[in-house]
């Protein structure tokens, strides 16, 4: 007997969560758009319209160029090096230092995370870690989800309140951040591999964590590789930002110069860093490409 | 014939995790970072204690007493954390209409045609966007923040906008990439029966990406609570200001209150997008 299209259509698959869900979303930007924070009087008032006309014709042009003494590109090619230049760098050396300490931390985490990596393998291991290593598995979870919850710019708040250098404030938080995402990510990815090698080591004798290390860690490279990089894009975009709170970077500079007022060259050094991060994402890419080979 | 040649010592992987350690102590170097860096002293350990001490005893009233007619501390949490969403949910459903649209217009299967080419024009159109969505992620949300702040002055808008662009740009390239990988049997089948390539599109090949989509959609919703978090330092009267404020007052016990609740709200957020997709799938 062959259903009606009306009989088919009840019968199909409703996902009423998301519907819900969706239909929650909707409402609440509909709030926050209508009844929300947005005051679209005041913005496009005359003393906002007046303001922007002036950002835009006076603020953001260099004196020099104005008074038509040089192009835009000579007056920014003579300050891409020197002091922004090298705050670019240190930009830049702060990702990539996060970064590597964020996957350190987020591999070591991946072990507890996972619920596969440490789990016993034998009927011997069963009964002596069982429920230790759920407890330590549960508890690394929370502690990454504690980790990812808590924004950079946060974290680097309060560790450069106490810390003396703020160059170290910005490379942890960016780390914590990025440890709590890692953390998560990896483990999931040893929890999705073939686990027959790792059952294979333990059955020979190997203890669980020469185990995880040797049958497990070398099939998990090339995906913690892809995360890795990943997660090194991210960390460029917030490494611009983090020298709002006083580690000598492209942040730095910017929040310097905003308080002189010389918008031109907060322009420039905003410019930098957008360039900086799509180089960083290009050279992600073409490194995760070669190493596809 | 030439001689067999011997495999190299190292892979490619194994030399990208050299090259990673030797850019990591590159960078250390260049920082100036050492030990000493991380070992607060004086008046830096004794405000970590007092940070250390706080955070295990939040406020859940105010320390000290508040002007006549003041909400309560609680309330005033509340209304924070309200405020921090609604900003969130502004900014994000901007950039998930800029992002849909851009992203539709930046994948593959979008221009393709029989045989799975793009014309020529179409192609030039298409890095087109792809170009302008990499200029819209790459200045991040607060750098747009401050822009803002010196062109219009401080508007609650213009936090909704700082967040939505480059927001808008991520949304556009990570769902171009989830719409190019979707499953295209359904799309091809309904061309071959005579219909239209946007109808082939929009019916055929965007609702097996659904799930997907969504799913990243309420993972950037998440961010855009820590972002509209952030925007707090910089004058917008979300949770952050009241992080920076309680700070600046020294009263660690309210601002630890104020943390716990951002944090408690991103869980339940990212818990509730977990559920979403388990519902989905």
């Amino acid at each position: 007997m062959s259903a009606t299209w009306q009989e088919l259509r009840r019968a199909r698959p409703r996902a009423r969560f998301a519907r819900w869900t969706g239909a929650f979303a909707a409402l609440l930007a509909l709030y926050a758009w209508t009844l929300g924070p947005m005051d679209f009087g005041d913005l496009f008032s005359e003393r906002r319209l007046t303001n922007l006309e002036r950002f835009l014709q006076v603020e953001i042009v260099p004196p020099e160029v104005r008074r038509g003494e040089t192009t835009w590109a000579a007056w920014a090619a003579e300050r891409i090096g020197g002091r922004n230049g090298l705050a670019l760098a240190r930009t830049l050396g702060a990702a990539v230092l996060a970064a590597a300490l964020a996957a350190a931390a987020g591999a070591g985490l991946s072990l507890w995370t996972s619920r596969t990596a440490l789990a016993a393998r034998t009927p011997f291991e069963r009964a002596e870690v069982e429920g230790r290593r759920g407890l330590a598995g549960s508890a690394a979870r929370l502690l990454c989800v504690f980790m990812r919850a808590l924004p950079e710019y946060l974290v680097a708040f309060l560790l450069g309140a106490f810390l003396p250098d703020p160059a170290w404030a910005a490379v942890l938080a960016l780390s914590i951040h990025n440890a709590g995402i890692l953390g998560r990510l990896f483990g999931e990815t040893l929890e999705n591999l073939d686990q027959r090698p790792a059952r294979a080591w333990s059955a020979a004798g190997a203890p669980r964590l020469t185990a995880a290390l040797g049958a497990q860690g070398p099939a998990a490279l090339p995906r913690w590789l892809t995360f890795f990089f990943v997660r090194f894009e991210t960390c460029v975009r917030e490494s611009t930002v983090l020298g709002a709170l006083g580690f000598v970077s492209l942040g730095h500079w910017i929040v310097q110069e905003r308080a002189a007022g010389r918008y031109d060259e907060v322009l420039l050094l905003v410019a930098m860093g957008g360039a900086l991060v799509v180089a960083a994402d290009l050279a992600s890419w073409a490194i995760r490409r070669w190493i596809r080979g | 014939m030439s001689a067999p040649q011997a495999p190299p010592r190292l892979g490619r992987r194994g030399r990208t995790l050299l090259g990673i350690a030797a850019a990591a102590l590159l960078a250390a170097i260049l920082l100036g970072l050492g030990p000493t860096g991380l070992v607060p002293r004086g008046a830096g350990l004794e405000l970590m204690r007092e940070l250390g001490g706080a955070a295990l005893d939040p406020a859940l009233d105010y320390e000290i007493t508040p002007p006549p007619g003041a909400e309560p501390f609680l309330a005033r949490v509340a209304s924070n954390l309200w405020s921090t969403v609604l900003y969130a949910a502004a900014a994000m459903a901007l950039a998930l209409l800029l992002g849909a649209l851009l992203g539709l217009a930046a994948a593959d299967v979008t221009w393709e045609r029989h045989g799975g080419v793009a014309p020529p024009l179409a192609r030039g159109v298409q890095w087109a966007v792809r170009v302008w969505i990499a200029l819209l992620r790459s200045v991040h949300e607060l750098l747009w923040a401050i822009l803002f702040l010196a062109a219009l002055g401080l508007n609650p808008a213009a936090g909704v906008f700082a967040i939505a662009i480059p927001f808008a740009g991520t949304i556009a390239k990570v769902f171009s990439e989830l719409l190019d990988e979707a499953p295209r049997d359904a799309g091809r089948a309904l061309v071959a029966l005579g219909a239209g390539a946007g109808p082939a599109l929009l019916v055929g090949v965007v609702p097996r990406a659904l799930p997907d989509l969504a799913s990243y959609a309420f993972y950037r919703f998440e961010c855009a609570l820590r972002s509209a978090a952030v925007l707090g330092f910089f004058g917008a009267p979300t949770i952050g200001q009241s992080v920076a404020l309680s700070f600046e007052n020294a009263q660690f016990h309210e601002m630890w209150s104020y943390v716990y609740s951002l944090v408690g709200l991103v869980i339940v957020v990212e818990a509730l997008g977990a559920r979403l997709r388990r519902s989905m799938s």
